[in-house]
């Protein structure tokens, strides 16, 4: 059973209950961001700052809470499905151990009880008649802590035999009473996130659409914006309709990714090596000692990374005394020792910085336009 | 005569252009190929997809993240090419996978030219997962179920269950080796969220473009990062490397013929990186020439104001 | 009244603009008739126009990468055009991309019922998984922005994803910088040879122990760098205000060696670029005159 199983969110398959399932969870939604738009601005404000903090004490509360093993020492009770058509055996081996679960028939479960099993890594096989023989894979098993309460049952690992392959469908896990919670919600806040796409989206109509409708300067570079857009939109879904169909499309979709997009990226990106030419031309001016020492560095690692440069020391042999003074070995220098230890007290600053930053927004201490914003 | 130093510290940012374009163009032309010192990051690197244990047989694969976009094809590409190369040639099985839109297509589309040479097949030697969401849920869920979280390949469309590279592939113990071949932050997330979380530590290999190699020195200090190849010299360097290999392999009629990067049907990458190489040389020498000048011009000009009063004073 | 700075340069700046959407909207219209006719040929008889079509998307590139290399001599119209050809491609293959890789085969399938699902090649699992339907409610709050009255639902939605995202902050701090710290202990005297390590500058032996003179370096490098950082404490005493101004120095060294690394980086991209255009002048010469 999974995890949306064990809350009871059974999946539906009847589409016309799928359908009506759907209309009442979104009138039940809909109805509870009425209830939450008549809250005054202030209730709003501390609704606001309560989704924030639980939001947050989720994840804080499942990184530090302490952990148990939910499998006991000394027993591993390892559940097997045959999903094949054909009779399967599960053999497991480890360090003292050799158990089989006998032969199991096609549809059918059976168990294998390891005894005394210690904290190893155990092969399963699976042998039957038809192509699966020989087959390894590696279960894990720990030791408890023995804290977990005596009436608690261990969780069984489940193991499916499918004409795929083996599935190990659980595994002992090391959590506390939070962790089956982190893969749903994570996988359903990524569905979440997705949508964000739409925002790009309307805010270039939004500005393009304007700008076309009133005729004002450069009304023809939108019009090519709002073009280009939909070329791509329609040439791309309808390139993907099946695998035979829509071949004109196919080849439109690659002649404007390949040919255009492509192109046009890298274009835009290779101005910027022209720009940084002129760049450090005007800016590279040796006024002071901070500017001398920039330079210097930019220089040693620039003939550090290029043949010219190496040639430049060629002629201090590897072994003699002076051979730091090659620049290849300087510039390792200047990356690894100087270079190095400065970037990782940036890096700990800012980290340190960025812990601060994440607990004021959690504790909803951050003020600033968004945060103390109210409706 | 100040006018010259006033002028050679003013220089029309468009003569500069056309110096550096005319540089560039001539050297491609020319277009010889480099034989680098290697650094001793792009070594590491090497060693730690030779030795990964991700061959036929060891149950495990690499996971080559190519999270570039077009714009970087030149340096991450080149990068991508030649570890795709060496995986190939010593027969390691890998999945490829992206957190960029355009990385996700371009990925596969390197792996795909570079797989008939060296006789990979798709679904058993290599497989491609596709564009994931590069967010906190997928690097919380992705170690834990990489089947469940990808579900389906992003070539063929099936269920990765399908496949038979997939079998025994379930959690990120299955993947001894991430090779991250980005031109963003998405390593980070790596070593932030899944690494610290894996036991034993998962190892991961960089390929960044130029702009990136200084950040990573201190994670290849602390043993976070196990190699590094930066930028097209990182490229040039691990070539360099499979070069020699795949010479070993076509003399011992392991493969038919050395790989051509001629044949190559993306945009920017029908040279190596060997060849580039020659190119980014001088465009170095021009950057330099052109800053040695701007300071040859400013200090001059210093020289001649401050003797210009004290002509003034005796004159 | 009469507004001199304004009657006059007006028409003139209309028709010139008029001219330039004539021309740059006559030349994309002939591009893609002429895409489209390539196209025809293409899916009747690929084999025969192949090459035709490998050449057109060669041209389509070198035209994109002249025009956009167009600034670099001035501002123009035609650098414009194409830079809004560039968005919005970029932003309808994002969506198509987004929708494709990730919510059809992972949301959208999966969240149907069996037989509500078309047989087609996507083969996502479908398993009516109902519950994922409401990301989309949940996530159409994010749109409330446009609706000033409901722009609250907004900040409740994406205040209550970054706390969630705050929490992580935590691990990834433990994680990211917990190697960090550690790896920075490195001894300047052994009294064994690290395993690996070459002898030279960094790793010699004399009276009987090894020495590691970077380590020092390594050492003075980053205490004297975090002391630029401190700002708890004032910079005014002696102890803390030598060191932060020595840390200034360094940090300029780690911005040159910043700046000699993306100096290669940005080059790469436009060796590129030039590479690209080389390779299709010469094959072009090839086709027409050989």
């Amino acid at each position: 059973m999974n995890f949306w199983q064990q809350l009871h969110f059974n999946p539906i398959q009847n589409p016309v209950r799928f359908a009506i399932d759907l209309a009442i969870g979104t009138a039940l939604f809909v109805g509870l961001m009425i209830l939450f738009h008549r809250l005054t601005p202030r209730g709003k404000k501390y609704l606001i700052i309560a989704c924030t903090f639980i939001a947050g004490l989720f994840t804080v509360a499942e990184f530090l809470l302490p952990t148990y093993q939910s499998v006991p020492a000394g027993v591993v009770a390892i559940s097997v499905s045959n999903q094949t058509k054909s009779p399967q055996v599960l053999v497991v081996k480890g360090p003292g151990v050799q158990q089989n679960s006998g032969i199991i028939q096609p549809k059918k479960s059976g168990t294998v009880m390891l005894q005394n099993a210690v904290p190893a890594s155990y092969t399963l096989y699976v042998q039957g008649k038809e192509t699966q023989s020989g087959m390894k894979y590696t279960l894990i098993v720990t030791r408890s802590s023995g804290n977990e309460p005596a009436a608690e049952q261990p969780t069984p690992v489940t193991v499916t035999i499918t004409a795929q392959g083996v599935r190990l469908s659980s595994l002992p896990k090391i959590q506390n009473f939070l962790t089956p919670f982190t893969q749903p919600v994570n996988d359903f806040l990524l569905y979440i996130l997705v949508w964000t796409i739409g925002l790009g989206l309307i805010s270039l109509t939004i500005v393009h659409g304007r700008r076309l409708l009133r005729r004002a300067s450069g009304w023809h570079n939108s019009l090519a914006f709002f073009l280009a857009m939909l070329a791509m939109l329609v040439v791309g879904f309808a390139s993907l309709e099946g695998q035979t169909g829509m071949a004109a499309m196919k080849n439109t979709y690659d002649a404007l990714f390949y040919g255009l997009l492509v192109n046009l990226d890298a274009a835009v990106f290779a101005l910027l090596a022209f720009y940084i030419a002129s760049a450090a031309y005007r800016a590279f001016r040796v006024r002071t000692i901070e500017a001398a020492l920039l330079m210097l560095a930019a220089l040693i690692v620039m003939l550090g990374f290029v043949s010219f440069g190496v040639k430049l020391t060629n002629w201090i042999a590897p072994e003699s005394p002076l051979a730091f003074f090659r620049i290849e070995r300087l510039s390792s220098f200047v990356m690894n020792w100087l270079n190095m230890p400065g970037y990782r007290a940036v890096v700990i600053g800012v980290s340190v910085g960025a812990l601060a930053m994440a607990m004021r927004i959690w504790l909803s201490l951050e003020r600033g336009a968004f945060f103390s914003q109210e409706s | 005569m100040s006018s010259f130093f006033e002028h050679l510290q003013h220089i029309d940012r468009r003569w500069i252009y056309l110096v550096l374009a005319a540089v560039l163009i001539v050297s491609l032309i020319i277009g010889k190929p480099e034989t680098p010192i290697v650094l001793d990051t792009v070594q590491h690197l090497y060693d730690a997809v030779d030795a990964a244990p991700a061959g036929p047989g060891d149950g495990k694969l690499i996971l080559l993240e190519t999270t570039f976009a077009a714009n970087t094809l030149g340096e991450s590409g080149l990068q991508t090419r030649a570890i795709v190369r060496h995986m190939m040639l010593s027969h390691k099985r890998f999945a490829v996978m992206a957190v960029d839109q355009q990385g996700a297509k371009l990925g596969p589309a390197i792996v795909n030219e570079l797989a008939p040479y060296y006789g990979y097949e798709y679904g058993k030697d290599w497989i491609s997962f596709g564009l994931q969401l590069g967010v906190t849920p997928f690097y919380k869920s992705f170690p834990k179920d990489i089947v469940g979280t990808v579900k389906t390949d992003s070539i063929n469309h099936k269920p990765l269950g399908e496949y038979p590279i997939m079998r025994g592939i379930n959690t990120i113990k299955e993947i001894p080796l991430l090779l991250e071949i980005t031109a963003s932050a998405s390593v980070f997330l790596w070593l932030q969220l899944v690494q610290p979380a894996t036991t034993p530590r998962l190892q991961i290999g960089y390929g960044c473009t130029g702009v990136m190699a200084a950040e990573a020195y201190p994670y290849l200090d602390s043993g976070q990062m196990v190699g590094m190849a930066p930028g097209l010299k990182g490229a040039a360097d691990y070539e360099k490397m499979v070069d020699a290999l795949e010479a070993k392999a076509v003399a011992s009629k392991e493969i038919e013929k050395p790989y051509d990067p001629k044949t190559s049907s993306l945009s920017g990458m029908g040279q190596s990186a060997r060849q580039l190489m020659f190119t980014q040389n001088n465009a170095h020498l021009v950057v330099i020439v052109f800053i040695i000048l701007g300071n040859i011009g400013m200090l001059l000009a210093r020289r001649r104001t401050r003797r210009a009063p004290k002509e003034d004073a005796n004159g | 009244m009469v507004n001199d700075a304004g009657s006059r340069p007006e028409p003139a700046r209309q028709e010139n603009e008029t001219f330039w959407a004539i021309t740059l909207l006559g030349l994309l219209a002939l591009f893609v008739i002429a895409g489209a006719v390539i196209n025809h040929y293409v899916t009747v008889d690929n084999k025969k126009y192949a090459e035709l079509f490998t050449q057109w998307k060669v041209l389509l590139g070198v035209i994109a990468t002249l025009g956009i290399f167009s600034i670099l001599y001035k501002e123009n119209p035609t650098y414009r055009f194409l830079e809004h050809i560039f968005i919005g491609l970029a932003v309808g293959f994002g969506v198509v991309a987004t929708w494709v890789e990730i919510l059809w085969p992972r949301w959208f399938i999966p969240m149907l019922p069996a037989n509500m699902v078309k047989a087609t090649d996507f083969h996502g699992v479908s398993e009516g998984q109902w519950w994922l339907f409401f990301a989309l409610p949940i996530a159409l709050l994010f749109y409330s922005v446009y609706f000033p009255r409901l722009a609250w639902m907004n900040r409740l939605l994406i205040s209550t994803i970054i706390g969630y995202y705050a929490g992580y902050e935590l691990a990834g701090f433990i994680g990211l910088l917990g190697p960090q710290i550690t790896k920075s202990f490195k001894p300047p005297v052994t009294t064994y040879a690290p395993e690996g390590a070459a002898t030279g500058a960094n790793n010699f032996q004399f009276l009987g122990v090894y020495w590691h003179p970077f380590a020092i370096i390594f050492l003075v490098v980053l205490v004297c760098t975090l002391a630029f950082f401190i700002f708890s404490v004032e910079h005014r005493r002696r102890w803390i205000s030598q060191p932060a101004i020595a840390g200034r120095y360094f940090i300029m060294i780690t911005l040159g060696a910043i700046f000699g690394t993306t100096v290669m980086g940005r080059f790469s991209l436009v060796i590129s670029r030039f590479q690209f255009l080389i390779e299709a002048v010469k094959d072009w010469w090839h086709l027409i005159f050989k």
